[in-house]
């Protein structure tokens, strides 16, 4: 039976408060070696604690509390040295180290309990701490206290050095506390001084609390469980004490009454706690995963710029590559028909003229190709200015006049120069758009006519320009796609060449005119009609 | 009136398109085949019209275009004729001074020669005007 005075009283309390910083602790256990040990450690610290009680009681146990006391303080020692080479980061063959040490702590342990070789015998005084005589090997006992905590001190200067590891709490606390029991513990008791000889099992609080803080302190949700773990364990202590002071039996009836409730009422307060943490801390973590997500998708929005710019050099550069040999090719076959560098019969003409013609046709699914990747990044500028289409068709049909009798069609413009038709346009890009929807009449029409006309909508304040052929044709089910990107018409039984992109590109032309473009055809084999309308000035 | 073009360009075959269609067309015609060769020996040249690409070794059309406004104090139209399109090729080659930006794929000999001719004489009556 322990006596209650105050110093073994105080040391119960000590165990108390430090049984309740182990329980958050405990809690994280599951399959996390870090934890375990450090658990391991402050129940060898709880039973050297203990031990020191039982030893001070001076009973029919006192020698076998004197040896567990030795015993538990090897352990203390060398579980916080085992702790230390997983916390915070695990060092290599940190298992078989563990063997090591544990083969030496066992060995030291059996030379205490089992021989007179550390400590001979204890000596019960009638007044102040019991005494003890110490065996030969003592100083080899102190070798194997001391080197496992200077160890775990050096590991953890290390890492908070080496690594800027957070552990300097942790370090701190063991390291007050170690030095403390050393001396009072081990190092005075050596020269015959015992009336500290609990001082060291005090002291101990101070470590348990920097290392349960240092672990647990970024964490909010586990501090505030483990406060109300600190507070119940308060009112348990509290009301324990009362029953071991009670002086009647009544009085002990109502101590262990009040101390069963406030135990009852301590477990519903822990388990409340413990579900608010929980519920939280599932909260926390899908938090957390939203962030992650976020920062993927951040992450993955600046690679997709970052290709998106690339894409756009890319294109550009290529572009320009393009252009270069067509630019050669374009330049000698002009200046060949040209008649620069002197003349060629008619048929040298021709062939020239073809691979002239062949390499415009090259060189314009360049630009279309350029100006869908201009469009789709918004990159596509447009120069507005008063333009009168009257003139601009003139030029225009008179060449395009050439490029269709050439397919023995009849070509006629129909252009009522009584009005004016000036409307506000980029004209080189308005140009483009009439130039795609003729030559794409005369590519689509093997016999016939095509026709240009421009009129005057009066009522809509705007001008229509239409191209009218005696073609293929479109069936409804390629004219819905005949404004997409390569959603060519009936080009399937004609080799007409081109990008596919060309209606595209005019609707989104149109578009930035603010008009519409639109097309009629009765059906396949049967014409078509493409109109532009484009708000007039 | 002999009319004497400088054209900046690196490629050989287009600096024979040109040299052959700028001749044809009555044109002295100058060559040089970079930047730096062109800025060197347009005041002793004094060309009344330059035809100046853009990527070129050594020096390209950009810093050839900075250089003569900043370093000379002669005032001869600047024909900007390369294959980029970007509009900040556009834009920089106007900022730098160019009289025009042409994209050299869109032109035969012949075309070019006209469209040359023409910025020739808008500059000069606007010379004449000033």
């Amino acid at each position: 039976m322990f006596i209650y005075d105050t110093i073994n009283t105080l040391l119960a309390i000590i165990v108390l408060f430090n049984s309740a910083l182990l329980l958050p602790i405990l809690r994280n256990v599951k399959n996390n070696i870090q934890t375990f040990l450090y658990a391991v450690n402050i129940v060898t610290i709880l039973l050297w604690v203990v031990a020191m009680m039982g030893y001070r009681s001076e009973d029919v146990f006192f020698e076998s509390w004197l040896r567990a006391l030795y015993v538990a303080a090897i352990f203390i020692g060398i579980t916080y040295m085992q702790f230390t080479f997983y916390y915070p980061i695990k060092i290599r063959f940190a298992q078989y180290y563990l063997y090591i040490v544990n083969i030496i702590a066992f060995g030291t342990a059996y030379l205490v309990t089992l021989t007179d070789t550390i400590i001979d015998h204890g000596i019960i005084t009638m007044y102040g701490e019991p005494n003890i005589v110490f065996g030969p090997l003592y100083p080899l006992y102190i070798f194997v206290i001391l080197v496992p905590f200077v160890s775990g001190f050096l590991r953890h200067l290390y890492v908070i050095i080496r690594h800027k590891s957070k552990v300097v709490y942790l370090l701190v606390g063991y390291f007050i506390s170690a030095n403390i029991a050393f001396v009072t513990n081990l190092i005075l008791p050596w020269f015959g001084i015992f009336i500290f000889n609990w001082v060291g099992q005090f002291f101990t609080v101070v470590m348990v609390s920097f290392t349960t803080y240092s672990i647990l302190r970024f964490n909010v949700m586990n501090m505030k469980f483990f406060a109300v773990n600190v507070g119940v364990t308060g009112l348990v202590i509290t009301t324990f004490s009362q029953i071991l002071f009670s002086d009647s039996v009544s009085s002990l009836l109502v101590s262990s009454l009040v101390f069963i409730i406030s135990l009852l009422t301590g477990a519903y307060l822990t388990i409340l706690s413990e579900s608010e943490r929980k519920s939280l801390e599932h909260t926390m973590l899908l938090n957390t995963k939203i962030k992650k997500i976020n920062e993927e998708l951040k992450s993955a929005n600046t690679q997709l710029k970052s290709l998106d710019t690339l894409k756009s050099e890319f294109i550009s550069l290529a572009s320009h590559q393009l252009r270069s040999p067509l630019t050669v090719i374009k330049g000698y076959a002009s200046t060949l028909t040209d008649g620069v560098v002197g003349e060629m019969n008619p048929k040298q003409t021709e062939i020239v003229h073809h691979i002239y013609t062949s390499a415009q046709g090259l060189a314009s699914v360049v630009e279309d190709f350029l100006s869908v990747t201009k469009i789709e990044q918004g990159g596509m500028k447009y120069s507005f200015e008063p333009v009168d289409v009257g003139e601009m068709l003139e030029n225009l049909t008179s060449d395009m006049k050439i490029v269709a009798e050439d397919k023995h069609l009849s070509f006629s413009t129909v252009i009522d120069r009584t009005e004016m038709f000036m409307v506000n346009a980029d004209a080189v890009k308005l140009k483009q758009v009439f130039l795609n929807m003729i030559d794409n009449s005369i590519k689509y029409t093997r016999a016939g006519s095509v026709t240009v006309s421009l009129t005057k909508n009066h009522q809509e304040k705007s001008i229509v320009f239409s191209v009218q052929d005696t073609g293929v044709g479109i069936t409804e089910e390629t004219r819905k796609k005949l404004f997409t990107k390569f959603g060519r018409g009936e080009a399937g039984t004609l080799n007409a060449g081109g990008s596919g992109l060309g209606l595209y590109l005019a609707q989104e032309v149109v578009r930035a005119h603010k008009g519409t473009i639109t097309v009629e055809s009765d059906g396949e084999g049967k014409g078509s009609r493409f109109s532009v309308m484009v708000p007039s000035l | 009136m002999n009319k004497k073009i400088m054209i900046v360009e690196d490629d050989k075959s287009i600096q024979d398109i040109y040299t052959l269609n700028f001749r044809a067309a009555g044109y002295e015609v100058i060559l040089e085949g970079d930047g730096l060769s062109g800025i060197s020996s347009v005041v002793e040249k004094k060309p009344d019209i330059i035809l100046l690409d853009v990527m070129m070794p050594n020096m390209d059309g950009f810093a050839f275009l900075k250089v003569m406004k900043e370093n000379t104090s002669v005032n001869i139209p600047v024909v900007v004729c390369s294959n980029l399109s970007d509009k900040e090729t556009y834009d920089k080659a106007f900022a730098a001074g160019a009289a025009a930006v042409l994209l050299k794929v869109n032109y035969s000999g012949k075309e070019l020669v006209q469209k040359v001719d023409h910025i020739l004489t808008d500059s000069r009556s606007k010379h004449k005007a000033n």
